[in-house]
C-alpha cells in the first residue's frame, strides 16, 4: 500500500519536450487514470514513474521517497504492457515465476505464490502452454498475473486492453476492476479510451502535449469540464459547442448567436469565471447531447424552434441532429415523437448544464 | 461440391519432381569431392595408381592408412592443438560478439554508430593483409608456437558483432522493459532473455566460426613453427612432399578432420532450423 507523488516532472528528448511539470499525488489504494490523445506523453510519464525513462527535471517518490535514480527493479512496482511482452520461450508457469526468480526468491514460495495467483485469474489450466498457444485474452491474464505475482507496491497499467476486440475488453475492464476492489493496490493506468477511463478511474488526469489539462474524479470531469479541451475529449457523442457572444441585459447575462439568445442561469454564472462573461466577449458555449429536450408537453418557456436534420435508432435512445437558425445540435433522446428529417420541432435545453468556456476553437 | 483441376496438379507435380532432380544432381555433383576422399582413404597406394582408376577400395577394412598416418606425424596432438584453438577462439569471440550485439542493438551510448562503423570496417581488409603485422606483434608479446597466438585472430570476428546486433535488434525492447521492472539484471536480461530468442543466430554463428576455425591455414602455419604446435591444417600438408604426395594419408587425414566439423553441425542444427518465436507480443 502505498502513495505517488510526481513533482515537477519534466521530459525531453533532446529538444522535444514531451512532458511538462507534471504535478500529481496519487493516494494509496488509488486507481488514477491518465487520458489523452496518441502522443500526449501518457506513456512516457508511466515509464519514467517506472524507472525505464529518466526524468528531464522534477522528482518521483514512492511513499513519500524520492526514487529518480532507482533502478526499476527497485522500486517495487509492476508494471503491464500493451503487448503483453510476455517472454515467449518460457511457459506460463515461468513467465509468472520470473520475477520472483530474479529476487532469489525459494522455489517452494514461488510455486506457492504462482499458484495463488494462477487460480485467482483462472490460468490453473495453461500453465504449461507457451504465449503463442493462448488467446489475445489469456495473454492479457498472464501478463497481469505477472504483475500481481510480486505483491508491488504500485501497478502501471499502459493501454493493457487496447489489442483486445471489444467484446473481451469490457470483460477485462470489469474483471481488472474487480480486482482493484480486492486488492486495492495503488494504480496508474494509462488509455486514450475515455469509456475505459470512466469506468476504472476513482480520478482521471486529462493530459495535453505533455501537461494536465485536469484532474478529478469522472463525475467533475464529465459534469464539470475545466476547458474547451477536456469538454470535447469527454463524452460520447460531443458535447455540442458553438461561438456565441455574451450580452448583458440589466442583470441577466445571455448568450447569443445571429437570433438566437440563450438566458444563462445563475447556477451557470457562479461556477463560470467572472472574466470569461464581459459584455460583447466572444466564447465558446457547451451543452452535452443528452441535456437537450424535446418539447412535446407544451411547456413552452425556453422553448427553440428546430429543423430536424438526421435521426439515428441506437436502441434505447435515439440521435437526433437538428438544426436552430444556422447552428447544428444533437441531442440524445428516449423518443423522436416520429419527427423525421426536414419537419419542424421545438426544443428545451437544461440551461443549468451549460457550460462556458473562453477559448473558441 | 469439390473442383479439381488435374491438370494443373499433375504440371505442378512434374515441376516439383524436375526441381528436385536438378537439385539432387547438384548435390551429388558438390558431394563428388568429398565421396572420392572418403573413398581413397581406405586405398593402397598402387591402387589409387592404378589406370583407370577403380572407384571403390578393395577393402573397406583397409584401415592402413590410418594407422600410418598417426606414425608418421602426431596427429593426435595436432588434433589436440585444433580442438585447442577452435574452443579458445569460439569462447572468446562468441561472448564478445553477444556482449557487443547486445550493446549495439539495446543500449544508447555515445558514438555509437561510429563505433559500429569502426568495427564494420574490420570486415572490409582481407585476413592476409594482417598476417605480418600480427606476427610481429605476436612476436613482440611472446605469443609465437603458444595456443593464444594461434587463436589470436579469431578471438574477436566483426561478422559475429553484426550478426548478433540485427537479431538482437528484431527483439522488441518491451521484452527487455518487461525482465528490467521483473528485476533482472542486464547480464540476466542477456542469458534469460535474448539469448534463448537468438538461438538460431548462435547455433549458426558457432557452426560457422567453428568452421572457419578449424580451417585456418596461412596463420596456424606462421605462428605455429614447432611440430608439436601445428594444427591437423598444417599436418596435413606436411604429407605432400616437393616431389611426390601421400594421397593415401591425405586422404585418411582429411577424413578424420571433417569428423569434429560434422558432429558440430549435428548438434546444433536443431537450433539452426528451429524458427524464431517472438510470439509473447501483439501489434
Ligand atoms: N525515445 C523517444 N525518443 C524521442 N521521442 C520520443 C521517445 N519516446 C516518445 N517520444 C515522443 O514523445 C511523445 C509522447 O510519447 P508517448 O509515448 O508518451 O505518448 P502517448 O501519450 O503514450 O501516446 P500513445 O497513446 O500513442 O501511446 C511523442 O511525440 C513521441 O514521439
Ligand atoms: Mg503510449
Amino acid at each position: 500500500m502505498s502513495t505517488v507523488r510526481l513533482s515537477n516532472v519534466s521530459k525531453s528528448f533532446g529538444n522535444l519536450r514531451v512532458v511538462s511539470d507534471v504535478n500529481l499525488e496519487i493516494s494509496d489504494g488509488e486507481f488514477l487514470v491518465l487520458l489523452g490523445p496518441s502522443g500526449c506523453g501518457k506513456s512516457t510519464t508511466l515509464r519514467m514513474i517506472a524507472g525505464l525513462e529518466e526524468t528531464s527535471s522534477g522528482d518521483i517518490l514512492i511513499d513519500e521517497k524520492v526514487i529518480n535514480d532507482d533502478d526499476p527493479k527497485d522500486r517495487n512496482i509492476a508494471m503491464v504492457f500493451q503487448n503483453y511482452a510476455l517472454y515467449p520461450h518460457m511457459s506460463v508457469r515461468k513467465n509468472l515465476a520470473f520475477g520472483l526468480k530474479m529476487r532469489n526468491m525459494k522455489t517452494s514460495t514461488i510455486a506457492e505464490k504462482v499458484n495463488e495467483v494462477a487460480d485467482m485469474l483462472q490460468l490453473s489450466d495453461l500453465m504449461e502452454r507457451f504465449p503463442a498457444q493462448l488467446s489475445g485474452g489469456q495473454r492479457q491474464r498472464v501478463a497481469m498475473g505477472r504483475a500481481m505475482v510480486r505483491t508491488p507496491k504500485v501497478f502501471l497499467f499502459d493501454e493493457p486492453l487496447s489489442n483486445l476486440d471489444a467484446v473481451l475488453r469490457t470483460e477485462l475492464r470489469s474483471e481488472l476492476k474487480k480486482l482493484h476492489m480486492q486488492l486495492k493496490t495503488t494504480s496508474i493506468y494509462v488509455t486514450h479510451d475515455q469509456v475505459e477511463a470512466m469506468t476504472l478511474a476513482d480520478r482521471i488526469v486529462v493530459m495535453k502535449n505533455g501537461k494536465i489539462e485536469q484532474i478529478g474524479t469522472p463525475k467533475e470531469i464529465f459534469h464539470n469540464p475545466k476547458t474547451l479541451y477536456v469538454a470535447k475529449f469527454i463524452g460520447n457523442p460531443q458535447m455540442n459547442l458553438h461561438e456565441m457572444q455574451v450580452k448583458k441585459i440589466n442583470n441577466s447575462i445571455f448568450l447569443t448567436a445571429s437570433s438566437l439568445s440563450i438566458p444563462i442561469p445563475k447556477a451557470v454564472i457562479n461556477r463560470t469565471n467572472t472574466s470569461y462573461l464581459k459584455d460583447g466577449a466572444t466564447i465558446s458555449m457547451g451543452i452535452r447531447p443528452t441535456d437537450i429536450f424535446i418539447n412535446n408537453a407544451g411547456n413552452k418557456k425556453g422553448a427553440f424552434k428546430a429543423k430536424m436534420i438526421l435521426t439515428e435508432m441506437l436502441g434505447a435512445e435515439t440521435l437526433i441532429e437538428f438544426g436552430i437558425e444556422d447552428l447544428n445540435f444533437k441531442a440524445i433522446v428516449e423518443d423522436d415523437y416520429g419527427i423525421s428529417s426536414g419537419d419542424l420541432f421545438e426544443v428545451g435545453m437544461n440551461f443549468e448544464k451549460i457550460h462556458i468556456f473562453e477559448d473558441t476553437t | 461440391m469439390i473442383i479439381s483441376f488435374p491438370d494443373k496438379k499433375k504440371r505442378r507435380i512434374y515441376k516439383e519432381n524436375f526441381l528436385y532432380i536438378i537439385m539432387m544432381i547438384f548435390g551429388f555433383l558438390m558431394l563428388v569431392p568429398l565421396i572420392w576422399v572418403v573413398l581413397t582413404a581406405f586405398k593402397t597406394e598402387p591402387e589409387i595408381a592404378k589406370l583407370p582408376i577403380t572407384w571403390l577400395p578393395e577393402s573397406f577394412l583397409n584401415f592402413d592408412n590410418f594407422v600410418q598416418m598417426f606414425a608418421e606425424q602426431p596427429f593426435g596432438r595436432y588434433f589436440f592443438n585444433s580442438i585447442t584453438v577452435a574452443v579458445i577462439s569460439l569462447i572468446s569471440s562468441t561472448a564478445i560478439a553477444v556482449l557487443a550485439g547486445y550493446a549495439f542493438a539495446k543500449i544508447e551510448f555515445k558514438f555509437k554508430e561510429f563505433f559500429f562503423l569502426l568495427i564494420l570496417s574490420v570486415f572490409m581488409i582481407p585476413a592476409e593483409v594482417m598476417v605480418l603485422p600480427k606476427y610481429l606483434m605476436m612476436a613482440q608479446i611472446g605469443w609465437v608456437n603458444s595456443y593464444l597466438g594461434l587463436a589470436f585472430p579469431d578471438l574477436f570476428t566483426a561478422f559475429g558483432v553484426y550478426l548478433f546486433r540485427q537479431f538482437m535488434s528484431g527483439i522488441p525492447d518491451t521484452y527487455i522493459d518487461a525482465a528490467r521492472i521483473d528485476g533482472a539484471s542486464e547480464i540476466k536480461i542477456l542469458w534469460h532473455v535474448i539469448l534463448p530468442l537468438i538461438k538460431p543466430a548462435l547455433a549458426a554463428f558457432i557452426i560457422i566460426k567453428f568452421m572457419f576455425s578449424w580451417n585456418q591455414f596461412l596463420w596456424p602455419l606462421v605462428i605455429g613453427q614447432k611440430q608439436d604446435m601445428f594444427t591437423v591444417t598444417v599436418g596435413l600438408v606436411a604429407f605432400s612432399g616437393q616431389w611426390y604426395n601421400q594421397w593415401n594419408l591425405i586422404a585418411a587425414a582429411t577424413v578424420l578432420s571433417i569428423i569434429p566439423m560434422l558432429l558440430i553441425f549435428v548438434l546444433l542444427q536443431k537450433h539452426l532450423v528451429q524458427g524464431l518465436v517472438m510470439s509473447g507480443t501483439k501489434g
